[in-house]
């Protein structure tokens, strides 16, 4: 078994969706991060990129791997939760909303 | 099982150039969605760049119904790289924005319409939580904004050489965690592939 397989089976477990769920909502947030995989800037302290990141024994990549897995689980869990839960507005808080919006401007 | 290629795919495009401390800061304001309400780097870090999710003040909108125009603040909706001065040359370009509406102004308008304190506060909840599709939630930055909203259908463009030649403040960036979440609502809101409708030629 390759690390990688044994990474999917990590991941796995900890999903709590069913695998062709987990596929698909994969390959949406995979698809969102193809948009701005180039375009995403890291000019500021918080998004500067590491010269030393890649640096470093197999240990330390390996540990690398695990933390990008975590990473994709909890966004993940965000994008599932968000795509079940999202909700409309009803007619009257819309209305309330949208009449004379020009008002709420900030 | 997956396809054995999935995660190797899934890792191009999850932030590569995060220190180790970076990312376990990121994994630990992930893990804690949709309590977490740190949405803002400090002020320190702005350094005046022009990044998508940013907010502004001096953004013009154009009231579509009267013509009338006003100065106002709002959220940069274009992609960074679409409005960095640096691609822009000599081509015309629109910074694409919503505005900025102050959630206390909407609670008001919800209490003149007959919404219950209950239902207020349920709406409130989905709302904090970037349950409501067509809105991106805003927590308060102390000092620069209160709870705020910005509706992703009440968008406008704004010619982007006028706005940088105009008067204007920065008013805050997302850090990376609020920046997820916009993209991932931006997304959600935008690209929808069950929309249900079936767009294919009719048979013979």
């Amino acid at each position: 078994m390759t690390i990688t397989d044994q990474r999917q089976i990590e991941f796995q477990a900890r999903g709590s969706s069913g695998s062709s769920w987990r596929a698909t909502t994969a390959l949406s947030i995979a698809l969102i991060f193809a948009q701005y995989a180039n375009g995403l800037h890291l000019d500021t302290a918080e998004r500067r990129p590491s010269p030393t990141l890649i640096q470093g024994t197999a240990a330390r990549a390996e540990s690398l791997r695990i933390t990008e897995l975590d990473l994709f689980a909890q966004i993940n869990r965000i994008f599932d939760g968000l795509l079940k839960t999202q909700v409309d507005l009803d007619s009257d808080a819309r209305r309330a909303l949208y009449e004379n919006l020009w008002d709420l401007y900030a | 099982m997956a396809d054995p290629d999935l995660f190797d795919q899934i890792k191009l495009f999850l932030p590569k150039y995060l220190s180790p401390d970076q990312q376990h800061r990121l994994f630990a304001e992930l893990s804690t969605f949709p309590e977490n309400r740190t949405f803002y780097l400090s002020r320190s870090n702005l350094l005046g760049e022009l990044l998508q999710g940013d907010g502004w003040r001096g953004f013009v909108a154009i009231n579509f119904h009267s013509g009338d125009r006003r100065t106002i603040s709002g959220m940069v909706i274009s992609n960074s790289c679409d409005i960095s001065p640096a691609n822009m040359g000599s081509l015309p370009v629109n910074i694409v924005f919503a505005p900025l509406i102050e959630l206390a102004k909407y609670v008001e308008r919800l209490r003149g319409v007959g919404k219950t304190s209950e239902q207020i506060e349920n709406l409130l909840r989905d709302i904090r939580r970037q349950r409501v599709s067509s809105m991106f939630f805003l927590p308060e930055c102390p000092g620069v904004i209160p709870e705020c909203i910005v509706l992703l259908d009440d968008l406008h463009a704004h010619p982007l050489r006028d706005f940088l030649d105009r008067e204007k403040s920065a008013l805050f960036t997302l850090n990376q965690y609020a920046f997820y979440l916009f993209l991932m609502k931006l997304s959600i809101h935008f690209s929808r592939f069950q929309e249900g409708a079936e767009r294919f030629d009719s048979a013979a």
